[in-house]
């Protein structure tokens, strides 16, 4: 696990010694090349299929690719919707979602949803984010037609910088209600749907 | 305000002294491990309805740079760059949800240095969301989210607009845990 550097106060007369550069300097540095990060996608329980996200139910988002997992912060095994964060501080939170093309045009709408839970239970939901659905419009309401048959992939994103503790966990819900069954998507190494938890400042 | 670090150049002959090292190395740390930023929210919804409206914010969940300088009894509109760089900065805005059968837009902009004027679309505006609503919002959920990174000088400032065009006036969502409306930049790098 990381160390979050603790910068040390010089004083005059000392000998710099090896070791001191190597923890003050060295270690400190690389910390900010690579800042605890967790950045995962391949939505589903297997990285063959996409996740099915129920009616008017919010689903939390599972992962089984960690593109970027610094810290350990996330298992593909079990509990693979959670982030555990490792290094306290104050973290950049952000979560897309790509829901695919319903098989017609709904009038649902698509949300997304920042989850953290500290102690087990959830603790904050720092932001949400809704989007329009896949039913199209031909300009700004209330002058517009509703363009029928218009269907497409839409995607919702949410950011948001939160402080949080070791052992505080993120994931991310989603939610629709187009009235049946809708997937998210997956498709290839194209990050459609992902979440990035990443270090961004100490507390 | 926060100081940048300006990296020392090291040249044979120098007598490395304590006073260098803690310049250039432990208050280039000190910066890099606390940069600038804030998040900051309003413990009340800003009313919009129908119009334009400046949003103002009245609480700092985190403020390292003295950006901003509202409180609850005095709230502010901007938030003030104290540190030259690049910033990333998120507008989010939750919307009281109505499910208006005659179709309306929720907008927010991103406004800079323009003196509270709530006109969008003016040479003042970094970015803007517009978002329809529906009239089967079953998630109650209705949100403008904008994210941008942009060159800021210090003394330089952002406001937020936004702009419900339903007839009804729609408050912003401010949980008292939740803030899911809140205001925010950090800075991600130099010039």
């Amino acid at each position: 696990m990381a160390n979050q550097p603790v910068p040390r106060n010089w004083s005059v007369g000392e000998l710099v010694t090896a070791a001191q550069l190597n923890t003050h300097v060295r270690d400190s540095t690389e910390y900010f090349l690579s800042p605890p990060h967790c950045f995962v996608t391949g939505v589903g329980t297997t990285n063959a299929g996409d996740q099915t996200i129920p009616n008017n139910t919010w689903t939390a988002v599972t992962w089984q690719t960690e593109v970027v997992d610094t810290e350990d912060m996330h298992s593909v095994l079990s509990n693979t919707e959670l982030v555990t964060i490792k290094v306290a501080g104050c973290y950049a939170i952000t979560g897309q979602v790509t829901y695919n093309t319903p098989s017609s045009a709904d009038s649902g709408v698509r949300g997304v949803s920042i989850d953290i839970l500290r102690g087990g239970s959830l603790f904050l939901v720092p932001a949400r984010t809704s989007h329009a659905n896949s039913y199209g419009w031909s300009q700004d309401p209330p002058l517009a037609a509703k363009v029928s048959n218009v269907s497409m992939e839409t995607v919702v994103q949410v950011a948001t910088y939160v402080d949080l503790q070791i052992g505080d966990q993120v994931r991310l819900m989603t939610y629709q209600n187009t009235g049946g069954n809708l997937n998210l998507l997956k498709r290839g190494n194209a990050y459609h749907t992902f979440m990035s938890v990443l270090w961004i400042g100490a507390l | 305000m926060a100081t940048a670090p300006n990296m020392r150049t090291w040249n044979t002959g120098d007598i490395v002294r304590a006073s260098y090292f803690n310049e250039n190395i432990r208050d280039a740390q000190l910066y890099l491990l606390n940069r600038p930023r804030v998040k900051v929210y309003s413990t009340t919804g800003v009313a919009s309805g129908p119009g334009e409206v400046l949003a103002t914010w009245n609480t700092a969940i985190f403020d390292t740079d003295g950006c901003f300088s509202g409180s609850s009894g005095s709230p502010d509109s901007k938030l003030t760059c104290r540190t030259t760089g690049v910033y990333e900065i998120i507008l989010h805005i939750d919307w009281q949800a109505l499910n208006d059968s005659n179709g309306a837009t929720r907008m927010a902009s991103i406004q800079l240095n323009n003196s509270g004027g709530t006109t969008m679309a003016t040479s003042a505006e970094l970015a803007c969301d517009k978002e329809y609503v529906h009239p089967n919002d079953g998630a109650g959920i209705q949100t403008n989210h904008i994210v941008i990174q942009h060159y800021l000088t210090a003394g330089d400032y952002i406001e937020a607009v936004v702009r419900n065009t339903s007839t009804t006036s729609r408050s912003t969502v401010n949980g008292t845990d939740a803030k899911q409306t809140f205001f925010a930049m950090r800075w991600i790098g130099a010039a």
